[in-house]
């Protein structure tokens, strides 16, 4: 017969104390329902019952339901923070679903299936057959025009984004561009404003007609929206004052690139700084790209 | 006397995968999807009892149309298999979330229920046991999740579900969304899907 202590090493090592992603199955069918719902009214937020996850609220745990929700067996999970993959909350988030999933986790963007993101897309372009699960700290784009839920619920209601508009005027009258550079607002469908979480504008572009579905996952304020693939998405703006994206002097310091979204790095006191592609993967994948061109120059 | 068949061979994974393609569905509308998970209650499809197997349970109201069994207590297996196993209740038409009808049966869409202005999410989805995705009218798509255009049949549909798919009396973003079933073949039709009739045959 077994001892108690050894019962309760049994136990520790198992990792079967857990329902597979975490989750309990009731809460993943209400959340299922819910993306399902998201699908159906593109950018519209649906409310569904957030539950308490094993980590505060602001690391994540909107994309962390959904990802839960949608992760079986075969899924390879990829997660980025601000587009790195070996960042705390990416390799945290990581951890616990190879943990609670015992599933296969990548750093390569084209090999998941699965991308959760905190404020970056990947730069490498996605494809049909992946899902990318952003985390929300604020999904209402109206909250900060209109603290009121009750009234936001209402403008959405009845389609009245001329305060947003007007948000956007008040940064041309002020700095004479729209100075909105990242949870830039957007029109999904033709219809609702939705606020795209904190990603760069630069990322915007990306969400038009995307062959990836898109789903956004609010844990606090217990909100779901999402994007179908070939869905149309528009950055607001004005004739005179069109969309652009952020675009920099110099190159990536590390890769090179012209055309990626670049962070910019103090490296010393005396104020110097360097440009970096904030996405990890796509950044490597330069430098080996450039070092295999070397080397077959040399060989 | 009640007769208790089994449910998914394994309940957790089973229900993910058959979501999985549902989402894949309802995202990409008139995209087929195969949901082979289980072989289904009679007189529901596969298609249809693994939807209702993997989405529903007692906080969602099922309503099956009477049209899908020739006789009142055709239902009953059905019943209570998913009542066993998902622990789903019958619920009037007007009020259910997840309604399991005939592809040509005589449907009242304007009594089932289509959101509200502020809440466009409390609607029903319908799902349509169908002849097959070889015969009846042929649709031309679009709309969000739709690359270009498709072209499909749904099968022999009732007039008045051909009136509604053409020209929805609800207007977006309320709405009802379609799942066509046949056997374990599933074809979404969102909302936001737009219809054009190609042809009656």
């Amino acid at each position: 017969m077994t001892s108690f202590s050894q019962q309760a090493t049994a136990l520790d090592d198992s990792s079967q104390q857990y329902n597979f992603a975490y989750l309990d199955e009731q809460t993943k069918r209400m959340i299922r329902r819910a993306i399902l719902k998201g699908v159906a009214i593109p950018g519209y937020q649906v409310p569904f019952g957030g539950r308490e996850m094993p980590m505060p609220y602001g690391w994540g745990t909107g994309g962390i339901m959904l990802s839960a929700s949608i992760l079986g067996q075969d899924d390879v999970l990829k997660v980025i923070d601000q587009g790195a993959d070996d960042t705390t909350n990416a390799v945290s988030i990581r951890h616990f679903f190879s943990k609670v999933c015992d599933i296969a986790t990548t750093e390569k963007t084209e090999q998941a299936s699965v991308i959760q993101t905190r404020h970056r897309i990947p730069e490498q372009a996605l494809s049909n057959n992946q899902i990318l699960v952003f985390q929300v700290p604020i999904p209402e784009p109206l909250r900060f025009i209109e603290p009121r839920e009750t009234e936001t619920k209402k403008m959405h209601a009845l389609e009245e984004y001329g305060s947003m508009q007007v948000k956007l005027y008040e940064d041309i009258v002020k700095y004479g561009y729209i100075a909105t550079s990242y949870a830039y607002p957007v029109t999904v469908h033709g219809r609702y404003l939705m606020d795209p979480s904190p990603i760069p504008k630069f990322d915007n572009p990306k969400l038009h007609q995307s062959e990836a579905l898109m789903i956004f996952g609010a844990g606090r304020e217990k909100r779901i929206y999402c994007i179908p693939p070939y869905t149309d998405v528009h950055s607001l703006d004005f004739d005179d004052h069109p969309f652009s994206i952020q675009q920099w002097d110099e190159p990536c310091s590390l890769c090179g690139s012209h055309d990626t979204f670049l962070d910019e790095v103090l490296i010393d006191d005396q104020g110097q700084r360097m440009f970096i592609c904030s996405d990890t993967d796509y950044c490597q994948k330069q430098q080996a790209a450039q070092l295999g061109a070397e080397h077959d120059s040399v060989s | 006397m009640q007769h208790i068949e089994s449910g998914f061979i394994d309940g957790i994974h089973n229900a993910q995968q058959c979501f999985r393609y549902i989402l894949k569905a309802l995202s990409e509308p008139g995209t087929e999807v195969t949901l082979n998970k289980h072989p289904g209650f009679s007189p529901l499809n596969a298609a249809t009892s693994q939807i209702i197997m993997s989405l529903c349970d007692q906080q969602t109201g099922v309503y099956l149309s009477s049209a899908l069994a020739e006789s009142r207590d055709g239902l009953e297996h059905a019943w209570h298999n998913l009542a066993f196993h998902n622990g789903v209740s019958s619920t009037p038409m007007e009020q259910a979330d997840y309604l399991v009808v005939s592809g040509t049966e005589d449907l009242n869409l304007q009594s089932i229920k289509a959101g509200t202005d502020a809440s466009p999410e409390l609607s029903a989805s319908v799902l349509v046991q169908t002849t097959g995705f070889d015969k009846g009218p042929r649709f031309r798509l679009s709309g969000p999740g739709i690359k270009h255009s498709v072209e499909l049949q749904l099968g022999d549909l009732s007039d008045n579900l051909v009136d509604y798919l053409l020209k929805p009396s609800h207007r977006y973003p309320l709405g009802i969304d379609f799942m066509f079933c046949h056997q374990q073949s599933l074809v979404a039709i969102s909302r936001t899907t737009k219809l054009e009739l190609i042809s009656c045959m």
